[in-house]
C-alpha cells in the first residue's frame, strides 16, 4: 500500500497510494530544529517537487522545539506541504498541536483531528 | 479512546508551582521534564515549557526590536542632527513635524517655532501658496504630487534673511497609514551667489575681452577709448563720466587727458562748459577737484553725496549735474596711469560695483599704458622725422623734404599741365649781421624771415630754409608768370620791413630768383639750377630784386609790372581817351549810333588798343575805375553833340565788362553818369557780351529790365561767339543784336560763316531784333548783308574808330553815308 517509506531520528515518513503522506512520529521524542530539518528532507524526496497533504501523528512527541515548529511553519515546508492534519490523540499531542497551531500560524492550511479517517477525509479536499 | 483521570499527587502539583515560580522570577529557561505518561500533567507541563519557551523568545525578540528601534532612532538623530541639508517632515495636511537643527539654522526659526505649523503658508513665498494648494489633496490620497521625487530650485522665506534661494528634494512616505512628506533643502545662497559672480566675471571677461580687441583688432584709438566708456557707462549704469591719462607736458607739468568723455549730458550749456574749459582737447591741469582724487592718493573714491563731500571743490558753472560720483585710479604697478570717472548712478556707488568690474578696472589700466608707449613711440618718430625733414632754427621744411615737394610738384604738373613756380631767395649782407650783432640775433633773425615768409605764402605753398640765409619757396597752381613776379614783390616788401630783434632794429633786403614751370615748355629738374642762376642776376643787378631765368618770360612780365604801374599814372594823368566808329542804316546811308571805343594815349608809345592794357587793368583792379570813366565820357561826349546840335537820334553805344556788370552798384553808377552828363537815357545804349548774361542770368535780367525801364537799350555784342542761349534773347529787354566781326569778315570765302550770319539776321527779325553787322569792310560784304535783308552795319567802310573831334567835323559837314 505504500510506496516509499522513510525513517528519521524522530519519526517514519511514508507515501499512501492516495497521495496523503503519513508522519508517525516515534514515541518520546523531543524534536529539536535539526530533526525537523531531517523530517522536511524526507518529506521533500517523497514529494518529488510536489505539494502533498500530510497526516502527521504527534502521539509519540513529548516536545517540539521552537526553532522546529516555526521551520514547520516556515516557508520552506509550506514549499512541499499544501495541508497538515495532526492526529492529537494524547493530552501531550494536544498540547503541542493547539501551541503550532495557534502561535506558529502555519502558511498552510493545518486543523487537529483525534480520528485519522477524518484527518484523510479531510485532507483528501487537498490531494493529488 | 477514553483516558485513564490523571491521579495528581502532591508531588507533580508542587514541580508545576516551582515551574511557575521560577518564570515568575525571570528565569524564563526554566523548564519541567514531562514523565513518559503523557498524561495530563505531562501535557501541563509540556505546555507551560512551550509557553516559557514563547515568553523567553518573545522578551529576547522585544529587547532587540527595542534595541534596534533605539539605535536606529539614534541614528537617525545624528543623521537630522548632523545633516547640513534642513530636512523637514511634513504630515498629512503640511504640517512640520520633524525640524532639524540646519533647518533651524537655514531658516532661523527653532524647532519649537516650525513644529505644528503649515510649510506652505510659513516659510513658501506667496507665489507658491497656489500650487500647493492645488497638489496637497492630491498629495494627501496617494502620496504622489508634481514635485515628490524630484529636486527643484526655489525660494524660502527665511527668519532674518528674507527670501534666499533653495534646493529642494521632496519625497513622500507612508507612516502609520498617512502620507507624510520628507522634504531635504539646502541652502543654495552662497552657490547662487557664485554663480551669479561667476556669470558676472564672465561678463566682465567679455568686456575686458572686447576692449582688448577693439585695440588689438586695429580699431582707431579715439573709437577705442569711446567704446570703452560706453561699455563702462553700461556697466556701472552711470549716467556719464570719463577716461583720462596722466601725462606731462614739454614744460615737465603733469596733466590730465581726457582719452573719452561721454556726451550724454552734453546739452547747450555742458557744452559751452567744456569748450571754454577744456579748449585744448581736454586737458586738466587742475588736481584739485573730485575727478583728481583717485589719481592724487591712488585710492577709489566714492562720493554718493558730492555736494556735501569735502574732497569736492564744487562744480564750475555749465558742469551738467553731480548726484555720485565713482573714481578709480588705473594703476600699472605702483604707478597711477591714469584715471576713470563715472557719475550719477541711480543709488550711489559701492565697493561691490569696484570689486566686479576689477578686471575691467586692469584691462583699460593695461590699453592705456599700450597707448601711452604707442603714442610715444609714434611722437619719437614723428621728431626723429620731423628733425630728417625740417629746420630746427625756423620749423621750416629743409633741402631734403623741399626737394621731395617739389619732385612731387613737378610730377603732378606735368601730369594735370599745371604751372609753378620755384622762388629761391636770400638774405642781402646777412653775413654782416652775423658778423657785427653775433650769431644768436643772426639766428632770431633767420627765424623771424621764416615767419614772415609763412605768412606770406598760401597753405598750399611751400617755404623752406636750405641752409644759411637761403630760402627757397614753392608757388603752386600759377596762373602765369606774373603771380610769380607779384609775389616776388611782396616777399621783397616784406622782408624790408624792419626787424625788431633784441632791441636791435635790422634793416635787411633780399633778392629772389625765379624759374617756372610750364607744361611742355621747361624740365622740372632743371628748375633749382635755373633759379639759382637768376638769384645771382638778380643780386649782381643790384640786389632788392627779382629776376626770372627765362628772357622773354622776364621781358613780358616787366612789360606788365610797367603797365601796371602806367595804367595809374594813365588814370591820374587822363591819358585814356574815347574813338567812337559809326553804326549806319544803309538803307536809309544815315547813322543810327556811335561805339565808343577806349583809347590809351600813351606818353612814350601812341595810341594803344585796349587789347594791349585791359588784361592787365583787370588784373591790377583797375578796370572798374577805367569802365567807370568810358561811361561817363561817352555820354558826357554824348551829350555835347546833342548840344551842338549833331547825332539827331543816332545812340552812343558802350561796351561793359562782365565785371562791371557784376558790381552791386552797376545800376546806380549808370543812373549817375547819365545824371552827371545830363544825357537822355534813350540815347545809351550799353553792349553785353553773352558771357555776362550767362553767369548770372536772373540778377542780369533785372538789372537790364529796371535800366530797360528808365530808357536805356541793351545790344549783345558779339553775339555767336559765346555762350549762346536763345532764352535771353526771349526774356531779355534786347534791342540789338551784333554779329561778331570774324563771321562776317570770312563770310565770303566760308560758306559756313555765311550761313551763320544770314541764321543771326533770320532770328533776329523773327525775334523782332535788330540786327548790326559788325567789321564790314568791302563793298561785296555790304551788298551780301544788304540781300540777307541787315539792315545795320558797322565797319572801315563806313568809318573806323575816330577821336570825338573828327567824327564831329564829319558831322557838322553833313551828308549820307555812301
Amino acid at each position: 500500500m505504500a510506496r516509499k517509506r522513510y525513517q528519521t531520528q524522530t519519526a517514519e515518513t511514508l507515501l499512501g497510494e492516495d497521495g496523503i503522506v503519513r508522519v508517525k512520529m516515534f514515541s518520546d521524542t523531543r524534536e529539536s530544529l535539526a530533526d525537523a530539518k531531517e523530517n522536511i528532507a524526507v518529506f521533500a524526496r517523497l514529494c518529488d517537487g510536489r505539494k502533498r497533504p500530510v497526516m502527521i501523528d504527534l502521539g509519540g512527541s513529548r516536545s517540539i522545539s521552537q526553532d522546529a515548529r516555526r521551520y514547520y511553519s516556515g516557508e520552506e515546508a509550506g514549499r512541499h506541504i499544501c495541508a497538515s492534519a495532526l492526529i492529537v490523540g494524547s493530552p501531550v499531542s494536544r498540547v503541542l498541536g493547539s501551541f503550532f497551531l495557534g502561535l506558529n500560524k502555519p502558511a498552510y492550511p493545518v486543523r487537529l483531528f483525534t480520528s485519522e479517517a477524518e484527518a484523510i477525509k479531510w485532507l483528501k479536499e487537498f490531494g493529488p | 479512546m477514553t483516558q485513564k483521570p490523571v491521579e495528581i499527587c502532591q508531588e507533580s502539583l508542587d514541580q508545576i508551582l516551582d515551574l511557575i515560580l521560577r518564570l515568575a522570577s525571570g528565569n524564563l529557561e526554566a523548564r519541567l521534564e514531562p514523565s513518559a505518561e503523557g498524561n495530563e500533567l505531562d501535557a501541563l507541563a509540556v505546555g507551560l515549557n512551550m509557553l516559557a519557551e514563547e515568553l523567553g523568545t518573545s522578551v529576547r525578540e522585544h529587547k532587540h526590536a527595542l534595541d534596534s528601534l533605539v539605535s536606529g532612532e539614534k541614528k537617525f538623530r545624528t543623521i537630522t542632527d548632523t545633516a547640513q541639508d534642513a530636512i523637514i517632515l511634513l504630515d498629512n495636511d503640511g504640517r512640520i513635524t520633524l525640524w532639524n537643527p540646519a533647518a533651524e539654522k537655514i531658516f532661523g526659526y527653532t524647532a519649537e517655532e516650525a513644529c505644528g505649523r503649515s510649510v506652505h503658508t510659513w516659510i513658501a513665498p506667496p507665489e507658491y501658496f497656489e500650487s500647493y494648494k492645488n497638489g496637497w489633496s492630491k498629495f494627501r490620497d496617494t502620496g504622489q504630487g508634481p514635485v515628490i521625487g524630484k529636486t527643484l530650485e526655489l525660494q524660502a522665506r527665511t527668519k532674518h534673511r528674507g527670501v534666499i534661494p533653495v534646493e529642494l528634494s521632496v519625497s513622500s512616505a507612508n507612516l502609520q497609514g498617512s502620507w507624510h512628506a520628507i522634504g531635504i533643502l539646502r541652502d543654495i545662497s552662497e552657490r547662487k551667489a557664485m554663480e551669479k559672480s561667476i556669470k558676472e566675471e564672465r561678463s566682465v571677461l567679455r568686456v575686458v575681452d572686447r576692449t582688448l580687441s577693439s585695440f588689438i583688432g586695429g580699431m582707431e584709438a579715439q573709437a577705442a577709448f569711446d567704446s570703452v566708456l560706453v561699455e563702462l557707462l553700461r556697466q556701472t549704469d552711470s549716467e556719464y563720466g570719463f577716461v583720462n591719462d596722466c601725462r606731462i607736458d614739454d614744460e615737465g607739468k603733469p596733466f590730465m587727458q581726457a582719452l573719452a568723455i561721454s556726451n550724454i549730458a552734453w546739452d547747450e550749456e555742458t557744452r559751452r562748459y567744456y569748450d571754454e574749459n577744456a579748449p585744448d582737447g581736454f586737458k586738466f591741469y587742475d588736481y584739485d577737484g573730485l575727478n583728481a582724487v583717485a589719481v592724487v592718493t591712488g585710492e577709489v573714491v566714492i562720493a554718493n553725496d558730492p555736494a556735501n563731500d569735502p574732497r569736492s571743490k564744487g562744480l564750475p558753472e555749465g558742469h551738467p549735474p553731480l548726484n555720485a560720483f565713482l573714481g578709480i585710479p588705473l594703476k600699472r604697478g605702483k604707478k597711477i596711469i591714469g584715471t576713470i570717472g563715472l557719475a550719477n548712478r541711480e543709488g550711489g556707488y559701492d565697493e561691490a560695483v569696484v570689486e566686479r568690474l576689477e578686471l575691467f578696472w586692469s584691462a583699460i589700466a593695461e590699453v592705456i599704458e599700450a597707448h601711452q608707449i604707442d603714442e610715444a613711440r609714434r611722437k619719437s618718430e614723428l621728431r626723429m622725422e620731423h628733425m630728417a625733414n625740417y629746420d630746427g632754427l625756423t620749423g621750416l621744411p629743409n633741402r631734403a623734404l623741399f626737394n621731395e615737394r617739389l619732385n612731387y610738384a613737378a610730377a603732378r604738373a606735368k601730369r594735370y599741365a599745371e604751372s609753378f613756380a620755384l622762388l629761391l631767395l636770400d638774405l642781402d649782407r646777412f653775413k654782416d649781421v652775423n658778423d657785427t650783432l653775433g650769431h644768436p640775433v643772426g639766428d632770431a633773425l633767420l627765424a623771424a624771415v621764416g615767419e614772415r615768409l609763412k605768412s606770406a605764402v598760401r597753405e598750399s605753398d611751400v617755404v623752406a630754409r636750405l641752409g644759411g640765409d637761403e630760402f627757397a619757396i614753392l608757388q603752386l597752381g600759377l596762373e602765369n608768370a606774373n603771380d610769380a613776379a607779384g609775389y616776388a614783390q611782396r616777399v621783397i616788401d616784406l622782408l624790408a620791413e624792419p626787424f625788431v630783434i633784441e632791441d636791435h632794429q635790422i634793416h635787411t633786403d633780399t633778392s629772389i630768383g625765379i624759374a617756372l614751370y610750364m607744361p611742355g615748355e621747361s624740365d622740372p629738374t632743371h628748375l633749382f639750377s635755373q633759379a639759382d642762376t637768376a638769384l645771382y642776376r638778380a643780386k649782381a643787378e643790384g640786389r632788392r630784386g627779382f629776376r626770372f631765368h627765362d628772357a622773354q618770360v622776364e621781358a613780358e612780365v616787366r612789360q606788365r609790372v610797367a603797365i601796371n604801374e602806367e595804367l595809374h599814372e594813365a588814370i591820374a594823368k587822363k591819358q585814356f581817351v574815347l574813338y567812337f566808329q559809326p553804326q549806319v542804316d544803309i538803307r536809309t546811308r544815315r547813322l543810327v549810333a556811335v561805339e565808343g571805343l577806349l583809347r590809351w594815349h600813351h606818353p612814350k608809345r601812341g595810341i594803344l588798343g585796349p587789347c594791349e592794357f585791359i588784361p592787365v587793368a583787370e588784373d591790377s583792379g583797375l578796370l572798374l575805375e577805367i569802365d567807370g570813366w568810358v561811361l561817363k565820357e561817352a555820354c558826357r561826349q554824348m551829350r555835347a553833340w546833342h548840344d551842338q546840335g549833331l547825332m539827331g537820334k543816332a545812340m552812343m553805344s558802350v561796351n561793359l565788362s562782365p565785371l562791371q556788370f557784376k558790381t552791386a552798384d552797376f545800376e546806380e553808377k549808370v543812373v549817375a553818369a547819365l545824371k552827371e552828363a545830363g544825357l537822355d537815357p534813350h540815347s545809351l545804349e550799353l553792349e553785353i557780351t553773352e558771357r555776362s548774361l550767362a553767369e548770372r542770368p536772373d540778377d542780369v535780367a533785372k538789372v537790364m529790365k529796371r535800366l530797360d525801364a528808365r530808357g536805356v537799350r541793351f545790344s549783345i555784342d558779339d553775339f555767336g561767339t559765346g555762350y549762346s542761349s536763345l532764352q535771353y534773347l526771349k526774356r531779355l529787354p534786347v534791342s540789338k543784336i551784333k554779329i561778331a566781326q570774324e563771321f562776317v569778315r570770312d563770310m565770303m570765302q566760308d560758306a559756313s560763316d555765311a550761313s551763320i550770319v544770314r541764321a543771326i539776321i533770320r532770328l533776329g527779325q523773327e525775334l523782332g531784333h535788330e540786327v548790326v553787322a559788325e567789321g564790314v569792310e568791302t563793298r561785296e560784304q555790304l551788298e551780301f548783308l544788304q540781300d540777307t535783308g541787315c539792315r545795320l552795319v558797322q565797319g572801315y567802310l563806313f568809318g573806323r574808330p575816330q577821336p570825338a573831334c573828327e567824327l564831329t567835323a564829319r558831322l557838322r559837314k553833313g551828308g549820307d553815308y555812301v
